[in-house]
């Protein structure tokens, strides 16, 4: 008897609780910026494109939703010439921005994708790439690695002596 | 067969091979950079350290380089030891103090020897606090990206480059931390086999640049074993696409053909499968009104399978040779030597001949990899030698450091210098006057090879070359023929060209570019062909096949070796096999290539033990088809969902037992079906070492 008026006054209590609903899309939930949604590609703190093309994403995707090709420029710095993430395969499982050595490619909390037409979630290179560095501010993969690119010689890189000077005799 | 001991399990191994060769051969995660099996071992890099035994009761043992230790009958290793265990990561871990961080940006991440030897000994995370060294790169040419900073200085390239290939413009400069491999200044390679410095470079220091600009990854790749086009050799080649490109072409093993090396027109001369001008592909065919006489006139670079479909179209009356007149002759005339002495020499005799006799054959440029199998046979001569002072074949420092004195091998008739000059050890002029200077050498030969061919379109000295084989019974014949399936053709049976002047109303021409002298008189021309051509523009009817990329077929090589070679894929608009579109001429009803070669088998008896011993397409491993792409390939679901979303099923073959699918059969399979090496922690080419090296394909006499 009492564990039956216990619990009808557990009830009767959480009438006047703050509700835990949110009357979305009027009002937005608030999300973790480490919240697993739509894809994006970054920048580099130069502003230039942050993918490299290694194809880490596409052969880690466990739907196999990425696909793209890499091409280089004049200067030897290679970037996708296109990158297609096909959403409405996307499980958003986050396995490509942990296989990005770039930090290149991330995952918002935006997921408000849907659409009308299956066709629209396909995503090419210009709807993903945005003009900032996204979650990781600071990291330029080209300033680490030794690969010489435009505005960038060999030895002039982060912790790189410059370059051997094979005539010398010094050891 | 010597039994060693290796972490007191015992193994079988060669004799007189090293303890790393049988290691790696047995299928054990040893790790090693500087040996190669085509190079030998030179115990530079200290990465292969094992502890040796003295007997059971020991189990302390010393520290020994296994690429330089005898695996000798009985003796004790271990791979696990921790003190052995230890000291090869400490090896790796000092050999990237200086490694770059480029992997993501390098061509060779994913197919690295380097990245798997990491992998495999542990090491992770880099100590060294201090600054990297750099390199300034050169300009290699177009075909091979030098990119410094990655070399690890297991001086493959140099050793590779210099005593096997006989470059002379890669050295190694300077020295202790700075040891640099380049040319004298910047400039392309000289040497015809540069190509393998890709395959042979441990790391990404050599990369393919005509593979770069349009870059796919390993695991990206649609590979199938495939032939060759190039020459007439028929060395395997193992080409991968993606995206309905060609993307590269690298070597398939096969050890009495090319073994471990391609040469560059091989490696780079695939391009024209992406070309843009091909024939328009005409369908549906209906069968052909014949009016008039028809003939065909059959081709050499067209498989059998397409030859024999025309010559039945037209009947064995009516077909023609697509070789030229002179050519014609000369092979006619090699057909007949080879049906009397049909011991012909692989390119494996070639490398083991202890005297090798060439009349008037350019071999770097005919056919390059018989010139490169001069040289390792120069290589191996040095091996034997030094193998009189009791130094191992593999040991090869020691061997240069001996210098033994090489006995005299290679012999040419030439009129103009050529690059294998330095090497020849007697030369003389294509008149064969003083040829008498040979026939002591020749005679004493225990297994010469006689080399010549239809380059210079001399007959004399193709007569010559039986002459001198019946001098020497033990001798076996080469000849170099003009294109990849010349052999092949003149099996079925062709008549010479300039017999069909004014005959005939309409010509099919099948996979040729014809003067169009000899076409003149005709009413109507139908042209067959992948690439537009003279022919293709002028004919009546011009209809589009497929490349060799992309289609199924068998060729024989200028041995007599017949080999099948598979479609790597197939183009979103399919363009048909050459037997096809003859099949729907000719309104035969061969639904697949075996059915074709059931008829052909019939009709010509001598393809038979090849057609019997080829893989068909009923053949299955485990109730599977083998996959054409590996466990790992990528971006199925968004490939083409730019042209639309529904993904479609796999494109079914039915001309042979792979499938163009990562669902399949992916283990151990038969040599002439693998093409591509891979096994647990090995991702680079160096996986093949474990792997089966047993022959394909069946010699044929005509």
């Amino acid at each position: 008897m009492v564990s039956i008026l216990k619990g009808l006054w557990l009830v009767f209590k959480h009438a006047f609780n703050k509700p835990v609903t949110v009357q979305y899309p009027e009002e937005k939930p608030k999300l973790s910026p480490r919240y697993r949604g739509r894809i994006i590609l970054t920048r580099d703190p130069d502003g230039a494109e942050r993918c490299v093309a290694c194809y880490l994403c596409s052969s880690v995707c466990p739907v196999e939703c990425i696909s793209l090709q890499a091409t280089e420029d004049e200067t030897g710095r290679r970037y996708p010439k296109t990158f297609r993430i096909n959403f409405s395969r996307c499980i958003y499982c986050g396995l490509c921005e942990e296989a990005c050595p770039t930090t290149a490619i991330q995952l918002t909390p935006d997921f408000e994708m849907a659409e009308y037409r299956r066709e629209n979630m396909v995503y090419e290179k210009e709807h993903l790439l945005i003009s900032g560095p996204g979650k990781y501010p600071g990291y330029n993969f080209y300033k680490v690695a030794g690969l010489s690119i435009g505005g960038k010689a060999k030895g002039e890189a982060l912790n790189e002596n410059p370059p051997v000077d094979l005539r010398s005799l010094m050891p | 067969m010597p039994t060693i001991f290796i972490d007191n399990k015992p193994y079988n191994v060669q004799p007189g091979q090293n303890v790393l060769h049988a290691a790696v051969s047995h299928g054990l995660n040893l790790p090693y950079f500087c040996w190669h099996p085509a190079l030998g071992s030179a115990g530079a890099c200290r990465q292969c350290a094992v502890q040796h035994f003295k007997d059971e009761s020991d189990t302390q043992g010393r520290m020994v380089m296994s690429c330089m230790t005898a695996a000798t009958e009985g003796s004790r290793f271990s791979i696990n030891h921790p003190t052995a265990k230890s000291f090869r990561a400490d090896i790796i871990e000092w050999m990237m103090t200086n490694h770059p961080h480029d992997c993501p940006v390098c061509d060779e991440g994913g197919e690295c020897h380097l990245q798997d030897m990491t992998v495999m000994t542990g090491h992770n995370k880099r100590r060294y606090r201090f600054k990297k060294r750099t390199f300034e790169n050169q300009d290699l040419g177009p075909h091979i990206n030098h990119e410094m900073n990655r070399c690890i200085t297991c001086y493959r390239c140099v050793r590779y480059y210099r005593d096997v290939a006989g470059g002379e413009d890669l050295h190694a400069f300077s020295a202790s931390n700075k040891v640099y491999f380049g040319r004298f200044e910047d400039g392309p390679l000289d040497s015809e086999f540069s190509g393998n410095l890709v395959e042979v470079c441990p790391t990404g220091v050599f990369t393919d640049k005509t593979f770069r600009a349009y870059y796919s990854r390993k695991w990206d790749l649609q590979t199938a074993p495939s032939i060759c086009q190039n020459c007439s050799l028929g060395c395997n080649i193992s080409p991968g696409e993606r995206l309905g490109t060609l993307r590269r072409v690298q070597n398939r093993f096969h050890p009495e053909i090319n073994g471990y090396f391609l040469c560059d027109k091989g490696r780079f001369g695939h391009r024209f499968v992406n070309e843009k001008n091909q024939v328009k592909v005409v369908h549906p065919i209906g069968p052909l009104i014949k009016e008039g006489l028809m003939i065909g006139i059959g081709s050499p670079r067209a498989s059998l399978e397409a030859n024999y479909a025309l010559r039945k179209l037209v009947g064995a009356d009516n077909f023609y040779d697509g070789h030229t007149e002179l050519e014609h002759r000369l092979l006619s005339k090699i057909m007949e030597i080879l049906s009397q002495h049909p011991e012909t020499a692989s390119l494996e005799d070639v490398r083991n001949a202890d005297a090798v006799f060439i009349l008037g054959e350019d071999l770097t440029q005919t056919a390059p990899m018989l010139a490169l199998s001069i040289r390792q046979n120069l290589y191996k001569r040095a091996q034997d030698g030094a193998g009189t002072q009791g130094i191992p074949d593999w040991n090869d420092l020691a061997i240069r450091n001996a210098q033994p004195e090489l006995p005299k091998v290679v012999y040419l008739a030439h009129d103009i210098p050529t690059k294998l000059d330095p090497l020849v050890t007697h030369k003389i002029s294509t008149d064969l006057e003083s040829i008498q200077d040979w026939i002591p050498a020749l005679k004493a030969a225990k297994n010469p090879v006689i080399i010549a061919g239809t380059s210079l379109g001399s007959e004399p000295l193709i007569r010559m070359s039986i002459e001198l084989r019946k001098m020497a019974p033990q001798a076996k014949l080469c000849y170099v023929l003009p294109a990849a399936n010349s052999f092949g053709l003149m099996l079925l049976k062709p008549k010479s060209t300039p017999l069909l002047t004014h005959r005939g109303e309409t010509a099919i021409v099948l996979e040729n570019n014809l003067p169009l002298s000899t076409l003149s008189h005709l009413h109507n021309i139908i042209a067959i062909d992948f690439l537009e051509s003279e022919t293709t523009k002028n004919a009546t009817l011009a209809l589009g096949c497929g490349s060799f990329a992309e289609t199924t077929g068998s060729m024989v090589n200028n041995e007599g070796r017949a080999q099948r070679y598979y479609s790597v894929f197939e183009r979103r608009e399919q363009r048909p096999e050459s037997w096809r579109i003859l099949r729907d001429l000719g309104d035969f009803s061969w639904q697949n290539i075996d059915e074709l070669c059931a008829e052909f088998a019939q009709e010509f008896p001598i393809f038979e033990p090849f057609l019997k011993q080829v893989h068909n397409t009923q053949f299955r491993i485990d109730g599977q088809k083998i996959a054409r792409q590996s466990p790992e390939f990528s971006g199925r679901t968004s490939m083409y969902t730019n042209i639309s979303l529904h993904e479609q099923a796999p494109l079914q073959d039915p001309d042979s037992p792979l499938a163009y699918s990562m669902e399949g059969y992916h283990g151990d399979m038969p040599p002439d079906l693998a093409s591509s090496y891979w096994r647990p922690g090995w991702n680079s080419v160096s996986a093949f070492n474990s792997l089966s090296h047993a022959t394909s394909g069946v010699k044929l006499k005509p």
